[in-house]
């Protein structure tokens, strides 16, 4: 099979104005937000805590963490919990959003790459855009936006906050 | 702890011999199962050791037998030993594809029955 | 396949460990014939494992270097200082293999080849004065005798079998002699890689038997095309009929035909000796005590992660439960919260247990302690005596492995810094000989630690000057002398006025407080001048669950962990940094301000006395609601370095609570303020 037939499970949600896809491999479930517990003094992206099956899983805010700030604030209705998993590291995130749309099954021939277009944040956190009835669906790249990297920046920064 | 091995046949006299042979081991526990149906029920309690079952069984023969107990995940590699009366090479061949540890011809002889089942369960 | 790898390293990691205190043994306390026999056995047995599980450095290394221990064994060569050192550089080089999964850097190839130069020079010196003669001999005999070659290739579902491919290994050894060599061309490369199918070879010579008959018994189960077995002397090995490719294996391992033939004669020697097959267990340990509990007990093994499970499913026990006493609260139903009664004392039982099977006794660390003060002593041309008491104490195993940096830090400071050296000992009529003594003990909910030395001591002079010196305090500063010890763990504070290639890798002790903190544990000195230094560590028995204080601050809900409680006040008077306690004057901790930076202190009515390192702080609270027994759970990725908050707990309404963390608090606010 070459890359170009494979077929990607995208799931989409809304944020705010937004609409984003993800690949469903990295979803582990949809929750009802039924209340997240604030840490005070942590990243401005992360909102809280919430328990999910038994573990403590950090709900953060896509729009803060993708420096969004033309979006509009989301009612997090839902929280989609990401299951992400490198060689460096495994863990759960939840991520707020509005509402989800649907799980299309979407060729990999029709994610198209982002051009520099509007497009005002990090492309390096994309996988590239399809279109559905309407609207258009950005798909992210949960694995580099939840990478080793990153979490490595946010330690950094917190250490530094502290000095 | 005891070993507990599960005897299925539906023949109760092979299920009668093969609990007087395995009974005079002291580390093991033995259980028959008439067919398939009844023998998966024990796998839904304490942790099974062994499973001896025949091929050719009425409502669940072994082959069928054998495919469920692989799919539970507790028992994906637990040692099995085929009973058959079978002659015919290809229909053994066709034991070994279904993934058991080793199969034992019917009629067999006492001493050689007790050995590969505690080579199996590797008693000392 | 790593699988496959890590089964050897745990087997012979606890062999090396049981290596190494043999050897220390002989140091501290001359020729024993049973030490020597069991060096032996154990470089025999690694030897003859090694390449079976594709370590091939370790099998060359082991190959050459166990003729020495037989030599010993045998009375022809002796234990001496040259042999004690290079036996030590053996377990570090094995074990640096054993991390790296066989991977030699630069360094430690020059390392290995050092040994096996030594190694080589003692032998030869051996057999110049003449021995080969009986060697000869033998070799006479083994060509006549009758070898098995076996090429072993399970298929690839044989796990799913229900077969343990390398069983047949275990009965190989009891039937007679065997090499094996693992044969790694089978394994695909990562993307076809699927973890339960088995891509592992074997090339076994074997010998022994009477009869290919015994060998077919041993592999009962497996297909004829999984194993083909050949037979042959030695005078006809090359006419086996795929020599050529088996030595092209081989040549993985360094080993050519002649080598192969040489090997081959070892195998035979070793099977007419009717060499002392191992013990079905060798007994870990030495101490009487321990050897008495090994053979009263029986134990079983049980992997670590099944354990962890077991932990994780109390856990969620004790939280359900919890919230099931809440709930029968409220219905308030006699006979329904008699029952819940029942049900939480059977779960605190339950998790006690369950607890209880993680703890493993301190004593895992005694061989690496012993181990330091050897060589550091060594290297620096002191005498140390090291003592330990109490190291059956047992801890959680994730402390204890955790323990075994701080602790050895500790210990190479003692070393380094406080024990004299002999000419200086003998000057102040110390003997001349420093002692190290490490004791472990119970009280309370809580484990101790002690390392004590008998060496020169701090002098609190010297480290108030040199904390002025370096900012930590101002001049003039009154400080107590407990006081001024606590400054050696500020970080930036290192009390050696040169780096030594010993204690200064640009870790201080800062690290060691740091480190026991993370294990919400606590370490304090005390230190006489001229008499000694003592270290003591504080550690909770186990880190998963812990006793609280519930409390609630501008809409939170924190637990404040119990043990640095002292006392809960009002706040009345002082002022917004400062309250007067028990006729002392110490410092606010406004959690209120920490929380919501717009909050008023105005607004506080209680607050929480705690005392961390014979220090007392105020924590404010809004109100205190009760106890609560946390089982605590990580604050998640992004929070792991919180400047205050270490975890999280689940209470019985299912809400979220934040469990205080004091070590780091203070030191936030310590920060804060400078």
């Amino acid at each position: 099979m070459t890359q170009n037939d494979q077929i990607f499970s995208i799931l989409s949600f809304q944020l705010g104005d937004e609409v984003f896809g993800v690949n469903v491999t990295n979803v582990l479930e949809v929750l009802h937000n039924k209340g997240v517990t604030p840490i005070p003094r942590s990243e401005t992206f992360v909102r809280g805590i919430v328990q999910f099956r038994g573990e403590i899983v950090t709900v953060i805010d896509f729009s803060e963490k993708l420096n969004l700030h033309n979006n509009s604030p989301t009612s997090g209705k839902v929280i989609v919990v990401f299951y992400v998993q490198s060689n460096a590291h495994s863990f759960k995130v939840g991520v707020l959003a509005d509402d989800v749309k649907a799980v299309d099954q979407i060729p990999a021939a029709k994610i198209q790459p982002v051009e520099e277009m509007n497009h005002y944040f990090n492309p390096e956190f994309l996988k590239g855009v399809y279109q559905r009835n309407s609207e258009f669906v950005i798909v992210l790249d949960i694995d580099k936006i939840f990478s080793e990297k990153e979490i490595q920046l946010i330690k950094q920064s917190t250490t530094n906050e502290k000095k | 702890m005891k070993k507990k091995v599960i005897v299925v046949d539906d023949f109760e006299n092979t299920r009668w011999i093969v609990q007087q042979i395995l009974q005079k081991e002291p580390e093991l526990d033995v259980l028959g199962a008439e067919n398939g149906v009844e023998a998966l029920k024990f796998f839904n309690g304490e942790p099974v050791d062994l499973l001896i079952t025949d091929l050719n069984m009425p409502q669940m023969d072994g082959i069928e037998l054998v495919a469920k107990v692989r799919a539970m995940d507790k028992y994906r590699f637990i040692p099995i030993i085929m009973l058959t009366t079978e002659r015919n090479p290809e229909k053994k061949q066709k034991a070994l594809d279904i993934k058991v540890t080793t199969w034992i011809q019917k009629p067999f002889e006492q001493g050689q029955f007790r050995k590969i089942v505690r080579k199996v369960l590797r008693l000392k | 396949m790593d699988d496959i790898k890590a089964r050897f390293s745990t087997e012979a990691n606890e062999l090396l460990e049981l290596f190494e205190r043999r050897l220390l043994e002989l140091e501290k306390q001359g020729q024993s014939s049973e030490a020597v026999a069991e060096i032996f056995r154990v470089i025999h047995t690694i030897k003859g494992t090694a390449s079976m599980f594709g370590f091939v450095n370790i099998g060359k290394l082991t190959h050459d270097v166990e003729d020495i221990y037989d030599l010993v064994r045998e009375g022809h060569m002796t234990f001496d200082k040259e042999l004690m050192d290079l036996s030590f550089k053996i377990v570090d080089i094995i074990r640096e293999l054993l991390k790296t999964g066989d991977e030699l850097s630069s360094d430690d190839e020059a390392k290995m080849s050092a040994i096996l130069d030594t190694v080589h020079q003692r032998l030869q010196n051996r057999e110049e004065s003449g021995h080969h003669e009986i060697e000869d001999q033998n070799s006479e005999v083994a060509e006549q005798k009758a070898y098995y070659y076996i090429r072993y290739q399970p298929d690839k579902d044989v796990l799913e079998r229900g077969i343990d491919p390398l069983v047949v290994f275990e009965e190989l050894e009891e039937e007679g002699e065997f090499l094996a060599y693992l044969d790694l061309n089978l394994v695909p490369s990562l993307t076809h890689f699927e973890p339960d199918e088995f891509f592992l070879a074997w090339d076994i010579f074997f010998t022994g038997a009477a009869n290919t008959e015994l060998v077919d018994d041993v592999f009962m189960f497996f297909l004829s095309h999984e194993y083909q077995v050949q037979t042959f002397t030695l005078a006809e090995i090359e006419s086996l009929p795929n020599f050529g490719d088996i030595l092209k294996k081989l040549s993985l391992y360094q080993i050519d035909n002649n080598i192969l033939v040489q090997n081959l004669i070892k195998l035979s020697k070793a099977c007419d000796a009717g060499e002392d097959k191992e013990e079905p267990e060798p007994v870990v340990g030495e101490s009487p005590e321990k050897s008495m509990v090994a053979d009263a007990t029986e134990t079983i093994r049980v992997e670590a992660s099944k354990l962890d499970e077991l932990i994780n499913l109390v856990s969620d026990l004790v939280t359900i439960n919890g919230q099931l006493e809440m709930k029968s609260e409220q219905i308030a139903d006699y006979q329904l919260e008699k029952q819940v009664m029942e049900l939480s004392k059977l779960a605190k039982r339950f998790r006690d247990n369950a607890l209880n099977l993680r703890l493993v006794p301190i004593e895992l660390l005694a061989v690496k302690m012993q181990r330091l003060v050897r060589d550091l002593s060594n290297e620096l041309g002191k005498k140390t005596d090291f003592i330990t008491e109490g190291t059956n104490t047992e801890l959680d195993k994730s402390i204890v492995s955790r323990l075994e940096g701080p602790v050895l830090h500790i210990i190479r400071n003692c070393i380094d810094h406080a024990i004299e050296t002999p000419e200086e000992r003998l000057r102040q009529n110390k003997p001349e000989q420093g002692v190290v003594r490490f004791i472990a003990f119970y009280s309370g909910g809580n484990v101790f630690i002690q390392i004590q030395d008998d060496g020169k001591g701090i002098d609190p002079e010297r480290v108030k000057n040199k904390a002025i010196e370096k900012g930590l305090i101002h001049h003039g500063e009154s400080l107590t002398n407990a006081e001024a010890y606590n400054l050696i763990f500020e970080p930036g504070f290192s009390t050696a006025e040169k780096v030594s290639n010993v204690s200064g890798r640009g870790v201080g002790l800062d690290s060691v407080r740091k480190e026991i903190a993370d294990m919400r544990g606590q370490v304090d000195v005390e230190s006489e001048v001229g008499l000694g230094t003592s270290f003591t560590i504080k550690l909770p028995l186990t880190l998963s669950i812990i006793d609280t204080l519930q409390t609630t601050i501008v809409g939170h809900t924190v637990l404040v962990p119990m043990e640095f409680i002292i006392k809960t006040e009002r706040l009345n008077g002082g002022n917004s940094r400062h309250m007067s306690f028990e006729g002392e004057i110490i410092p606010i901790i406004d959690l209120h301000k920490l929380l919501d930076e717009k909050n008023e202190l105005a607004k506080a009515p209680k607050v929480l006395i705690i005392k961390l390192y014979n220090r007392k702080y105020g924590i404010t609270v809004d109100r205190i609601v009760r106890n609560h027994q946390a089982v605590v759970k990580p604050l998640g990725v992004y929070n792991r370095h919180h400047p205050f908050f270490s975890g999280s707990s689940i209470m019985g309404d299912g809400s979220l609570a934040l469990i205080l963390d004091i070590n780091r608090l203070v030191k936030h606010q310590k920060e804060d303020i400078l």
